[in-house]
C-alpha cells in the first residue's frame, strides 16, 4: 500500500455508518465522515455528542457495533489498536494519560520505542540504545521541556503534562493525528501556545480535533463536523457552522424566552 | 550511551556484590542451622523476585504464583525419584514445564484485569493445590513425594552437605539475579512499567499490551519453577502443603513487605519472612497471625515496604 499523505485520491480517514451501542444507548449512531489527506477538521458538539467515543472507535480502543473504518483506503475496522498506531494513527487524550511514576525522558523514550523491535529486547540495558533516546531528546527540545527531562511526570504542572501528551503522540510518527481537547484545562496563554504548536505541525499530517474552545478551532481547522446525541448533525466551513442557527440551538437551546 | 543513567545501576550492583560476598563469606563460620535458613531464604528470594516482575513492575497482582512453584517442585520430585534425572535435567525440565504451564494460564488469566485478575489467579493457585492433593497417581496425593536426594553437581560432586548445597543454590541465585537485573533495565522491562502506569497509553503508542504481559507471566513462571525445583531438593519432600495457598500469599507478602517494584526489596522481604517464620515458630504455633500483623503494619506505615522505609530514612 502506498497511500501516502497528499496523494489526494484516497481519504486519510473514512468512517462509514460507524455505530457504537452501550446496552440500550447508542453513543455513536450511523456516523459517516471522510477526511482528505492533509485535511484539518474539528469535531464539535455539546457534551454527550459522542465525540470521544468516535475517537475511540477510530483509534481502535473500542470495537464498533456496526460500520467500517478505513485508514488511507485500508479497512481497519477489526485491526487492533496497537496495529493502527503502527499504520500511522496517533492520538492524544482529553484526560491526561501519561506514565506518572516515570521521568519525562522515560515517558518519551517509551513512546519512541513503540514502533520498533527494540521494545522486545531483554538482555541489554535501555541506556545503551542511542536511537530512541536521541529521538526522545529531540522531541523534548521541540516542546520546550528539555530542562524538565529528569522530573517525575506526576510532579509536573498540568500545562507541562499537556505538552508531554502531545509529544508522546508525535513520537509515534503519525500520518493521522486525533487530538482530544488538547487545550483542556490550560490557561488562555498556554492555550494560545498549544494552538500555535498545532498550527506549526507538518502540513502532511491529517488532523482530527475535538475542541470546545471556538477560537482554537477557528485558528486550526478548515472544516467542522458537528455531532449531536451521537449523530451527524452538520458539516461545513467554520464560518458556515458558526452562523448555522440549528447549531446555535443545540448548544444554547431554542430561542424564545418564556415570560414567567 | 547515557553515562548519567548508569550511575544508579552501578551503585545497585556494587551494593548487591557486597551483600553476596557477605552471604558467601559468612556461611562457613555460621551454625549450620542458620545456613539452612539462608538456603531457604535464597530459594524464596528467587520466587519472590519473579513475582515482583509481575506485581511490582507490570502491575499484575498475581495470587497464583505458588502454582508455578508447584510445577517446578513436583517436576523435580517426580523426575528425580522415579526417573533418576540428573540435577541439570531436573532443573531444565522444571523451568521449561513451568514456563509452558504459565503460558497456557496466561491466555486464561490475562482476559481479566485488576481485582478480577486477582480472583482468577487465586483460583489458579487453588487448582494447583487441588491437583496436588487429588491426582494421586502423579503426585502421591496427601502423602506427597518423599526421599528426594540432594543433587549431584558438576565439578562439586554430591552437594549433600549443608554448605555445598548452600553454595549451589547461591550460584544459581546469582545467575537469576543477573538475569533479573538485565530484564528490569532492558527496553522490555521498561515497557512493563509503562503497562503498570497506563495500559491505554501503551496501546496507543503501538504496544501489544497483551503480548508483553503474557511474556512477563511466562518469564516469572519460569523463575518460579526454578525456585520450586530447588525447593524440592532443599526440602527432600514435596506435598500439597508445599504448594498451598499460604505459599502464594507468602510470596505476595515477601514482595509487599520488601517493597514492590524494586527487585531488591522482595529479596530482603524473602529473607526477613523466612527468618521471622522460623524464629516465631519457636515460641508460638500462631505463626500466620504474626505474618498477618507484619502485613498490616507494612500496609499502614510502610506502603513501599522495608526498602521504601530505608530510602525515606536517608
Amino acid at each position: 500500500m502506498t497511500g501516502h499523505a497528499g496523494d489526494g485520491a484516497t481519504p486519510a480517514v473514512e468512517c462509514e455508518g460507524v455505530t457504537r451501542r452501550f446496552g440500550g444507548l447508542e453513543a455513536v449512531s450511523q456516523v459517516s465522515l471522510s477526511l482528505a489527506a492533509g485535511e484539518r477538521r474539528a469535531i464539535i458538539g455539546p457534551n454527550g455528542a459522542g465525540k470521544t467515543t468516535l475517537f475511540r472507535l477510530i483509534s481502535g480502543e473500542m470495537p464498533v457495533t456496526a460500520g467500517r473504518v478505513r485508514l488511507f483506503g485500508r479497512d481497519i475496522t477489526t485491526t487492533p489498536c496497537h496495529r493502527r498506531t503502527q499504520l500511522g494513527l496517533g492520538r492524544t487524550f482529553q484526560i491526561t494519560n501519561l506514565f506518572p511514576t516515570l521521568s519525562v525522558l522515560d515517558n518519551l523514550v517509551l513512546a519512541a520505542l513503540g514502533l520498533g523491535r527494540t521494545k522486545f529486547s531483554m538482555l541489554r540495558p535501555l541506556w545503551t540504545y542511542r536511537e530512541p533516546r536521541a529521538r526522545a531528546l529531540e522531541t523534548l527540545d521541540t516542546v520546550g521541556l528539555a530542562d524538565r527531562r529528569d522530573g517525575i511526570v506526576r510532579t509536573l504542572s498540568h500545562g507541562e503534562q499537556r505538552q508531554i501528551e502531545m509529544a508522546l503522540a508525535l513520537l509515534t510518527r503519525p500520518r493521522v493525528l486525533l487530538l482530544d481537547e488538547p487545550t483542556a484545562g490550560l490557561s488562555p496563554a498556554e492555550s494560545a501556545l498549544m494552538t500555535r504548536a498545532i498550527q506549526r505541525l507538518d502540513r502532511t499530517i491529517t488532523i482530527l480535533l475535538i475542541e470546545h474552545d471556538m477560537d482554537v478551532v477557528f485558528d486550526i481547522v478548515s472544516r467542522i463536523t458537528v455531532l449531536h446525541l451521537g449523530r451527524f448533525f452538520a458539516e461545513g466551513s467554520p464560518a458556515e457552522v458558526r452562523q448555522d442557527p440549528r447549531v446555535q440551538e443545540i448548544y444554547f437551546g431554542a430561542g424564545e424566552v418564556t415570560p414567567c | 550511551m547515557d553515562v548519567a543513567a548508569t550511575r544508579a545501576p552501578m551503585r545497585l550492583v556494587t551494593g548487591l556484590a557486597v551483600a553476596l560476598a557477605i552471604l558467601a563469606g559468612l556461611a562457613p563460620v555460621l551454625p549450620s542451622y542458620v545456613v539452612i535458613l539462608m538456603t531457604e531464604g535464597l530459594i524464596y528470594a528467587i520466587a519472590a523476585a519473579s513475582l515482583d516482575l509481575l506485581l511490582g513492575f507490570a502491575g499484575l497482582p498475581s495470587l497464583g504464583h505458588s502454582a508455578f512453584f508447584a510445577v517446578g517442585a513436583y517436576t523435580t520430585a517426580i523426575l528425580v525419584t522415579r526417573h533418576q534425572a540428573s540435577f541439570g535435567a531436573a532443573l531444565a525440565a522444571s523451568v521449561a514445564l513451568a514456563a509452558i504451564v504459565s503460558a497456557a494460564i496466561a491466555l486464561l488469566v490475562l482476559r481479566a484485569t485488576g481485582i478480577y485478575f486477582m480472583m482468577i489467579t487465586l483460583a489458579v493457585a487453588l487448582c494447583a493445590w487441588g491437583l496436588a492433593y487429588r491426582w494421586v497417581s502423579l503426585t502421591g496425593g496427601d502423602t506427597g513425594i518423599v526421599g528426594i536426594p540432594r543433587p549431584r553437581v558438576p565439578w562439586v560432586g554430591l552437594a549433600s552437605g549443608t554448605l555445598s548445597f548452600y553454595y549451589t543454590v547461591l550460584a544459581l541465585f546469582v545467575g537469576c539475579l543477573a538475569l533479573y537485573l538485565l530484564l528490569i533495565w532492558s527496553p522490555f522491562g521498561k515497557t512493563l512499567v509503562g503497562i503498570r502506569d497506563s495500559e491505554s497509553r501503551m496501546r496507543v503508542l503501538g504496544y501489544n499490551v497483551f503480548l508483553h504481559k503474557a511474556v512477563a507471566l511466562v518469564i516469572a513462571g519460569a523463575f518460579a519453577g526454578l525456585a520450586g525445583s530447588l525447593y524440592a531438593y532443599y526440602n527432600g519432600f514435596v506435598g500439597p502443603s508445599t504448594v498451598d495457598l499460604a505459599h502464594s500469599m507468602q510470596f505476595v507478602l515477601m514482595v509487599i513487605v520488601g517493597g514492590p517494584g524494586t527487585l531488591v526489596g522482595p529479596l530482603i522481604g524473602a529473607f526477613a519472612i523466612t527468618f521471622l517464620e522460623k524464629m516465631v515458630s519457636v515460641f508460638t504455633e500462631r505463626w500466620v497471625m504474626v505474618l498477618a500483623a507484619a502485613y498490616v503494619v507494612t500496609a499502614l506505615w510502610a506502603p513501599r515496604g522495608m526498602l521504601g522505609l530505608l530510602r525515606a530514612a536517608r
